[in-house]
């Protein structure tokens, strides 16, 4: 009995370790699906109603990274201090599940964020549109694959440790 | 820092906390080149050390600049401005007018919008004290209400005097006044009790609008133009009370552009920001008071 209390023991923590592991991809897939929701939105905003930035971005509700860096945005362009875009990059520990590049591209992205007349800005989010519909398709995949394979190889390693121990 | 120009870079802000911003009227940003101020009715440069004289000592305004103040100054979303853009200003929140100098662009005829803006010229409001008042008692004399226009040269006052107008006749009687707010410049701040505001409308519109739909006594505008003339004309023979103020410095201009359309004109002095030069009857003769 207490050999298979400890085999489960022994499961459960390769799991958790697995689990550990793959949660860059899960919050890198999270923080794409909500930001290609955003550009879809910002797309619609443009193109009819029109509303300030300000009330834009607390118009809806996100979640998790996401809804934190566009906390962060929205602090930069209402404070005192000038140049708001100038002052938001993202910082930290909070958003390393991104890649460099993936960095860039979302600093770009809010950087350009309200700049331009509709015309320009339905004309760049709309070119965004297919970039960030790739991005979220890949981390998609990835958080499915990595999720997948870290999960078996999670069980194997917890069965081989178990095997040994027993 | 004045709250109204909070939407200046901050280099810009700390230079102008080098004077006195009660004595600035206008400032002027244009890309790579000094930066002008309108300080008590003279353009001068401004430098690290407050005006100066001489051109390499002036603070030189990057193109980022001129780019971040309009972002600013339009809530982060050029976007949602674009219908003031396209006639070749913005105002601000705060009531602050900035016209705009750049590459036009056109679609189907029309000016679709302005980019590569490379000139600012921000217009700073000011209280204007005592002409309002004195306006007010010329156009209640005798108990009615008369039509008023204002004429001076841009940045004399006018509109500034117009808002403190609206603000008595809401006060000090029942009318009903409707500003025809063409610029989103004169229905800033508190409008009065009995006050309606039409904005952004040409006056056409916004006379033809407003008389027909809001029953207006007093009918305040800024800025007339000679397309314009037929709109008051009609609103005058309506009944209704005009009170408008025109870019005009001289008296013979007016006299020419308007005739007898209006039952008092009031000229603004061209040297000084708020004060009353002359005053005349419908008929351009000279009231003294």
């Amino acid at each position: 009995m207490l050999k298979l209390l400890l085999g489960l023991a022994i499961i459960a923590f390769f799991t958790f370790l697995v689990y550990f592991f793959t949660k860059k991809y899960r919050r890198r897939k999270n923080f794409f699906c909500q930001f290609s929701q955003f550009n879809e939105r910002f797309l619609a905003e443009v193109s009819y109603t029109k509303r300030p930035l300000p009330k834009f971005l607390t118009a809806y509700a996100y979640k998790g990274e996401f809804e934190s860096l566009l906390r962060t945005f929205y602090q930069s362009l209402t404070e005192e201090s000038a140049g708001g875009r100038r002052t938001f990059f993202l910082e930290g520990n909070e958003f390393s599940f991104l890649t460099k590049e993936q960095i860039n591209f979302v600093r770009d992205y809010f950087q350009a964020l309200g700049r331009g007349d509709s015309n320009a800005q339905k004309g760049y989010f709309g070119s965004v549109k297919s970039q960030l519909a790739a991005l979220k398709e890949k981390s998609e995949i990835d958080a499915k694959k990595y999720g997948d394979l870290y999960l078996k190889l999670g069980l194997l390693a917890g069965l081989a440790a178990l095997i040994l121990i027993v | 820092m004045k709250q109204m120009l909070k939407f200046l870079p901050q280099t810009i802000q700390d230079l102008l906390r080098q004077i006195n911003l009660e004595k600035v009227y206008e400032i002027r940003m244009r890309t790579k080149k000094p930066l002008f101020v309108n300080y008590e009715g003279e353009y001068r440069m401004l430098g690290k050390n407050g005006l100066v004289w001489q051109e390499s000592s002036a603070y030189v305004v990057q193109g980022d600049e001129i780019e971040d103040t309009i972002y600013r100054a339009g809530d982060y979303s050029v976007y949602s401005i674009e219908d003031q853009i396209r006639q070749g200003f913005l105002t601000t929140e705060e009531g602050v007018r900035i016209g705009l100098a750049g590459r036009f662009i056109f679609e189907k005829g029309a000016a679709l919008t302005v980019r590569d803006v490379t000139s600012l010229c921000i217009r700073v409001p000011h209280d204007v004290k005592g002409v309002g008042e004195r306006i007010f008692r010329l156009m209640t004399e005798g108990g009615g209400f008369l039509s008023v226009l204002l004429m001076s040269l841009p940045g004399r006052g006018k509109t500034t005097a117009l808002r403190e107008i609206a603000r008595l006749i809401c006060e000090r009687t029942s009318k009903n006044v409707l500003i025809c707010d063409e610029r989103g410049e004169l229905s800033f701040g508190e409008t009065g009790r009995s006050c309606d505001v039409l904005t952004y409308a040409d006056k056409k519109t916004a006379f033809e609008v407003g008389i027909r739909t809001l029953r207006p006594d007093v009918i305040v505008t800024d800025e007339l133009a000679e397309e314009d003339i037929i709109a008051v004309r009609r609103a005058i023979f309506a009944g209704v009370c005009v009170i408008a103020s025109a870019h005009i410095g001289e008296e013979e201009s007016g006299r020419e552009r308007y005739g007898d359309l209006f039952d008092r004109y009031v000229l603004l002095d061209r040297n000084k920001v708020g004060e009353i030069q002359k005053i005349f009857d419908g008929a351009w003769t000279e009231i003294k008071c």
